[in-house]
């Protein structure tokens, strides 16, 4: 068993204070940019980390109205160094995903790059809720594989083991303190019911099956799930302006939304509740798997179970969308 | 020029009535304060409370509503359902903490353009009494 | 009472009164009560009505349900299904109220919900069916008058100081619209575009237009089943503004929502003895 390195909470918060500006969760759940290391919750704040790196509001260009040619200013990706503390193996899993989108060679997206080279991940580990199922996905609260440092909370400090080689490089900034061995890796919570996850092709084949509709009834297609979802990731490009002032300002949406496959023309091939909820179930459990063998649209954070209005449960609704093509697969066979 | 604080004021102003009687009292050559700038819409009941709403958000300082007398509308009973909109309107504005005397309400007829005159000068007397604030106002792209 | 909920459903089937019926069932497998829609009378045995059916199940009335479709509805869910019927979203005879006794729903498991304490209607006004034993149900705990005092008793800054906090966690989800069973409108203000009424982000000034019009466009329609604050995920508390206006349209036009069948919104009525001093003092002319 590998060894880690103790660190007093004091010494770590003076190297991460070294090396830049340092992000925390606040008590609202929300991230913002702290002083001091935060106590944190038990579990994962109420907002992903992705905030940090795709914000639901970020300034592309602005320009000013008037006559001529308007002169524009594109934003410039902010290169602040520093760290990222108290993420969430589930948040840090979720960004692997978020780096497929955005930084794929074809289009990259410079806010994001910057962000992701400027910010070391130091996360911690966490203790799951009732409504985390980090499990499923195969890793657990204590996994270091998507973060540069992981730490492990202990009496006035941390336990701490590097994640990457930049974890490394920066672990070695530390004053070290003792090495003590690691306590092997706690198992990520599953639901008691769940038997694996379900087959990509079996899930699209599906497509037109009528219990999407029996479950869109259950769903009102508020997108909260989407806003909190680590992975989710989509985008709309808005302007804004005041007294001629025009901000261009990439922000979030999400598939949710009613109008948010509507074309124009007014034409809308998602036109009913039930389609968007399919939408989210096979982006999340099909595409992406699909096309992408090893990676998966969730990371079983459990925020979309905490906070469905509608007291919804995606893995419990997947469950069932699977048990029931099963039954039938059987029956033809 | 004085460097006396001046209130931007919008109306909207019926197309029957009012907007004839602000009319009536260009031509007669009265004494309006330029403060008011005015939207012409074809009746009271189409005023949106949003119309007022996004006034005050651009940073209009009041906003000045003004429609045909009761049983004169040209739509027969526009200004009636307007009021009662008006009335809420006036005490959400309220609710959220922002001034409801922002918001003028009056009957004007199209011969009534003297009284144009006055009503206007004295809300913009009014608003310039409540102040430069208007808490909704916005103040730049990200406000 | 799930007994005889389940029955009754079986009966309206059997009888042919109705096509379908929204109610909720317990999920097997998250143990969490969702919305479900059945429409053969053997799936009624899934039906269930407790403390926990918090929702507001008149939010998924849709005409593209088999009609006439039944509904289980709690008391504020009854005003809400009234109102739509009063708009013209349906006709009387699509809608088969099944009217539960409730004593108070709980969201999170343990104390009666806000909403609840202040709650006069117990049972829907609307009532094709009614299940479970309306004779002893609770009487309200505080009133809305007591629940909006501290706003009422607030000076205009600090009004505005109060809201502006109170929206500041605001995202724009627009879940307090989605969930809300008369937030009806064919295309809301906040996806038009041209002209963009309210702009797409979070800050100060959308939060307050948002806000602000939603409680407007609620003046005088809000039945307060409270859904609005329930369903937000940063616990904004927008039904308060819901509740003032309520107060003001009850004091203005003598109008409870949802309560008498046949009546009229009173934004589509009008009094000519309707005072000038609405708007603020009296008109000359």
């Amino acid at each position: 068993m590998a060894d880690g390195m103790r660190l007093s909470r004091e010494s770590l918060q003076a190297a991460l204070r070294q090396r830049g500006a340092l992000w925390a969760p606040n008590d609202a759940g929300h991230w913002s940019q702290v002083e001091a290391l935060p106590e944190l919750g038990p579990i994962r704040p109420r907002r992903p980390v992705k905030d940090l790196f795709t914000p639901p509001r970020r300034e592309i260009a602005r320009w000013k109205a008037g006559a001529g040619p308007a002169e524009i200013e594109p934003a410039q990706p902010d290169q602040t160094p520093g760290s990222v503390f108290g993420v969430r193996p589930c948040d840090a899993r979720a960004l692997l995903l978020l780096d497929r989108a955005f930084l794929q060679p074809s289009c990259v997206d410079p806010h994001y790059k910057a962000r992701r080279e400027n910010l070391l991940l130091i996360g911690v580990a966490c203790q799951p809720g009732p409504n985390c199922y980090c499990g499923v996905f195969g890793f657990g609260p204590d996994d270091k594989d998507a973060v540069d440092v992981m730490l492990t909370p202990e009496a006035g400090g941390f336990v701490a083991q590097a994640g990457s080689p930049r974890g490394q490089a920066f672990l070695a900034t530390v004053p070290a303190g003792a090495a003590v061995p690691l306590a092997a890796p706690r198992p990520g919570p599953q639901p008691e019911w769940w038997t694996g996850l379900p087959d990509p092709k079996a899930l699209y084949a599906n497509f037109d099956h009528p219990m999407w509709h029996e479950l869109g009834i259950s769903c009102m297609n508020c997108g909260v799930c989407t806003q909190y979802c680590p992975t989710c990731q989509c985008f709309t490009i808005d302007d804004e302006s005041f007294k001629g002032e025009i901000q261009r300002l990439r922000i979030v949406d999400n598939c949710q939304r009613s109008d948010f496959t509507r074309m124009a023309g007014g034409h809308n091939p998602r036109q009913v509740a039930a389609s968007r909820l399919r939408q989210r179930v096979l982006h999340k459990f099909s595409y992406i798997p699909t096309q992408n063998p090893g990676l998966l649209g969730c990371t079983g954070c459990g925020r979309c179970v905490d906070l469905c209005p509608l007291d919804r449960h995606l893995f419990a609704d997947v469950f069932e969308i699977m048990k029931r093509i099963n039954q039938e697969a059987e029956r033809v066979a | 020029m004085s460097d006396r604080y001046e209130p931007r004021i919008v109306g909207f102003l019926c197309n029957w009535c009012s907007y004839a009687g602000a009319d009536l009292a260009g031509t007669s050559r009265l004494k309006v304060p330029a403060n008011l700038r005015v939207v012409r819409v074809p009746c009271s009941g189409r005023i949106n409370p949003l119309f007022i709403f996004k006034a005050l958000e651009e940073g209009a300082d009041g906003v000045m509503v003004s429609g045909c007398h009761p049983g004169d509308c040209h739509y027969i009973s526009g200004n009636r359902y307007a009021k009662r909109k008006l009335a809420v309107l006036r005490r959400l504005l309220d609710w959220v903490g922002i001034e409801p005397e922002r918001i003028h309400f009056t009957w004007l007829s199209a011969s009534e353009g003297a009284r144009y005159a006055v009503e206007v000068a004295e809300f913009v007397d009014k608003v310039r009494a409540l102040g430069r604030h208007n808490p909704m106002a916005r103040q730049g792209v990200a406000s | 009472m799930n007994q005889s909920l389940r029955e009754t459903v079986k009966r309206l089937f059997t009888e042919g009164k109705v096509k379908s019926v929204l109610g909720y069932r317990e999920h097997p497998l998250s143990k969490a009560v969702v919305a479900t829609l059945i429409t053969r009378p053997e799936d009624a045995d899934t039906l269930i009505f407790d403390d926990r059916c918090v929702q507001n199940l008149a939010r998924a009335l849709t005409r593209d349900l088999p009609l006439p479709v039944g509904i289980v509805v709690k008391g504020c869910d009854g005003c809400a299904v009234s109102m739509r019927i009063t708009e013209g979203d349906f006709a009387r005879e699509q809608i088969v109220a099944i009217a539960v006794a409730c004593a108070g729903v709980r969201a999170d498991g343990k104390t009666l919900d806000e909403r609840c304490q202040r709650c006069e209607m117990h049972v829907s006004p609307l009532a094709d069916v009614t299940v479970g034993d309306t004779s002893s149900l609770p009487k309200p705990e505080k009133t809305r008058a007591e629940t909006i005092a501290k706003i009422k008793a607030m000076t205009p800054a600090e009004r505005f100081a109060f809201w502006q906090k109170a929206f500041e966690p605001c995202t724009h989800c627009y879940a307090c619209r989605e969930v809300c069973p008369l937030c009806n409108c064919a295309v809301c203000v906040t996806d038009q575009n041209a002209p963009r009424w309210i702009e797409q982000t979070a800050k100060p000034s959308s939060n307050l237009m948002w806000h602000m019009i939603r409680a407007f466009h609620h003046a005088g329609r809000c039945v307060d089943c409270g859904e609005c604050q329930r369903a937000c995920p940063e616990g904004v508390p927008m039904h308060l503004l819901d509740l003032c206006l309520a107060e003001d349209v009850e004091e203005l036009f003598d109008f409870k929502t949802g309560v008498k069948q046949g009546g009229k919104w009173p934004f589509l009525l009008f009094n000519p003895e309707d005072p000038d001093s609405w708007l603020g003092g009296p008109h000359r002319g």
